[in-house]
């Protein structure tokens, strides 16, 4: 009887939806949060594995060396931001181009979409692998395709200056993710009633006004969010760019997160590696904030 | 100019606007997996030659041969495939009850709880990195297939649980309630009346974080520096780092990666579409 008792006292209908959630929040709990939480400390210290000098508290120190004097970090920021600006903008147009196609109806509509959504399975690595393995330039194949067509003369070498380089992975990485966004568009544009666009037509709208007075007022938190999520996830890619160029030639091709993991695994220092992923999350934290507030997601848009 | 019937002119424009860009998109996006198999299947001195060939002269398999027995990829299948499997259970298990609390309860804390699933969704591979490399010092559990596990469980397990959570919310409630009436437990209900009815679901997510975890390629390489230890990925971008690359065998080493998370993907896009837009669109 006492022991039905205590137990009606842990499992009752309050706390019933707390035990289901416990186990996840073990694991984010464990492996997440406190991980987190303990890079925030350690940004603060002189906290180098292998130096025997041992853990100190260096306070803002790191954080002002790589604010003022790391020039390489300085230049990572700014690659990532045309890696980031390049590849969603690519993205998202294509994406919203393969949406509209696929809204469409045709035949073999099943298959044809589970082919074009297969680039979103393929790990960054194999992306990386299989690309510069076509843009080689002694075996690859883009110059020859572009010999035949008469684009160059010469077979040229993708990988020699930074520009090219990134824009060979923003090409690359453009392949891989147009598929997400083209998925996100799509399950959105089947949500939008086909008599909207019927009495658009009537009032005789053509086809660009339909897209821009019904479509994308109707999909705009979608877009928002598909773009918000793209851009912090464009912003951590580390396996392409780090197993195409590892950010060279001479750290043009160098993003944030790989000049973390370059660092990291070249001289285990916790301290100064993560600081610059706390700098990093600040910035993502912002920017998320700041996109959230201008383009008023959440916010009804329609009338 | 030549007037067009609307029924024409119609037609026209699906050509030029709808059949053409999808074709385009269609050999862009096929191109690059028809080139690596084509390559894997090539002898050597044919990938080496100045004068490309599109289709191999001559098929062997002698490519996926040699990756496969001498090169190691039985073993990283292998270690690839534990490290995935385990996780799926561990996500799947964890996810269902996670998920079904998010579906069907109204609780304190529960915007909290929801912000902080979409906030670990933000949080970059590369800054967990670092902690979990100690942690995983602390536990003895660096250098082994766990701390794969348990950082892949970790990871895949907020998106999974929103996407479970979509599922369940599409059921009826009288679903349940009938069921306990008639004398089931709770969990009763969940594991004998709902799960069988949202399974097709449940094995959307499970592929989703088997995906995943097969792809990683940052953790791997961080917390793994013992070569029999190695997953397919990893393998992968060891081969590259060779001084010469060989590449019949290296895509041959592609093709054996993609080929389960293609197949796997292919059953999974059509959830997707829609538990993204149940799970993190409306969540």
């Amino acid at each position: 009887m006492r022991i039905k008792g205590f137990k009606q006292i842990i499992i009752n209908k309050k706390t019933m939806p707390y035990l289901l959630l416990l186990p996840a929040f073990l694991f984010i709990g464990a492996f997440m949060l406190y991980p987190i939480g303990n890079t925030v400390v350690m940004s603060m210290q002189h906290n180098v594995m292998i130096d025997p000098g041992g853990v100190r508290f260096v306070g803002v120190e790191n954080f002002k060396t790589l604010l003022l004097h790391d020039e390489v970090f300085h230049l990572a920021l700014k690659n990532s931001l045309v890696w980031v600006l390049g590849n969603v903008f690519f993205q998202s147009t294509l994406g919203m181009a393969l949406a509209l196609i696929l809204n469409q109806n045709m035949k073999c509509r099943g298959f044809i979409r589970a082919i074009t959504f297969s680039p979103w399975a393929v790990s960054g690595v194999i992306v990386s692998l299989m690309w510069s393995f076509m843009y080689s330039e002694s075996v690859g194949v883009f110059n020859d395709i572009m010999l035949k067509l008469g684009i160059i003369d010469s077979r040229i070498s993708w990988f020699s200056t930074g520009s090219r380089a990134m824009l060979a992975m923003i090409i690359a990485t453009t392949w891989r993710g147009i598929p997400f966004f083209a998925i996100n568009f799509l399950s959105s544009l089947q949500t939008i009633s086909e008599d909207m666009y019927e009495s658009a037509r009537v009032d005789g709208a053509g086809a660009l006004k339909r897209f821009f007075y019904i479509t994308m007022p109707m999909m705009k938190d979608t877009v928002v969010l598909t773009l918000l999520l793209r851009t912090i996830w464009t912003l951590n890619i580390v396996d392409i760019i780090y197993s195409t160029t590892a950010g060279g030639p001479a750290n043009t091709t160098l993003t944030v997160p790989v000049y973390i993991m370059n660092t990291f695994m070249g001289s285990l220092d916790y301290g100064y590696t993560s600081a610059m992923a706390v700098i990093m999350a600040v910035i993502m934290i912002v920017f998320a904030l700041a996109f959230i507030k201008i383009t008023k997601y959440g916010k009804e848009s329609l009338y | 100019m030549i007037k067009l019937s609307p029924k024409a002119k119609r037609r026209f424009v699906g050509i030029v606007f709808v059949r053409i860009p999808l074709l385009v998109f269609l050999v862009i996006i096929i191109f690059p997996f028809f080139w690596i198999l084509s390559t894997s299947l090539k002898e050597p001195q044919e990938i080496m030659t100045s004068v490309l060939t599109y289709i191999p002269k001559h098929a062997t398999f002698e490519n996926y041969k040699k990756v496969w027995n001498s090169i190691g990829f039985n073993q990283y299948f292998f270690n690839s495939f534990c490290a995935s499997g385990v996780t799926v259970i561990n996500v799947t298990v964890v996810a269902l009850l996670g998920g079904y609390a998010l579906a069907r309860y109204q609780f304190a804390g529960k915007s909290v709880v929801m912000l902080l699933l979409l906030l670990t969704q933000m949080i970059p591979g590369i800054i967990l990195v670092i902690p979990l490399f100690r942690v995983w010092l602390q536990l003895h559990l660096n250098n082994t297939l766990y701390s794969l596990i348990l950082t892949y469980s970790t990871t895949q397990l907020p998106f999974c649980m929103v996407m479970m959570s979509g599922f369940f919310a599409g059921l009826p409630k009288e679903l349940e309630e009938a069921a306990q009436i008639d004398g089931c437990t709770l969990l009763g209900a969940l594991f004998r009346i709902l799960i069988p009815t949202i399974a097709p679901g449940i094995v959307a997510t499970g592929a989703f974080a088997f995906v995943n975890s097969w792809n990683d390629l940052v953790y791997a390489l961080n917390f793994i520096n013992n070569q029999k230890l190695f997953t397919l990925p990893v393998g992968l971008s060891m081969m590259k780092g060779e001084f010469t690359i060989d590449y019949g065998a290296l895509c041959a080493g592609c093709i054996i990666s993609l080929i389960p998370v293609l197949l796997l993907f292919a059953y999974i896009q059509k959830y997707l579409v829609k538990g993204l837009a149940a799970g993190a669109v409306k969540g």
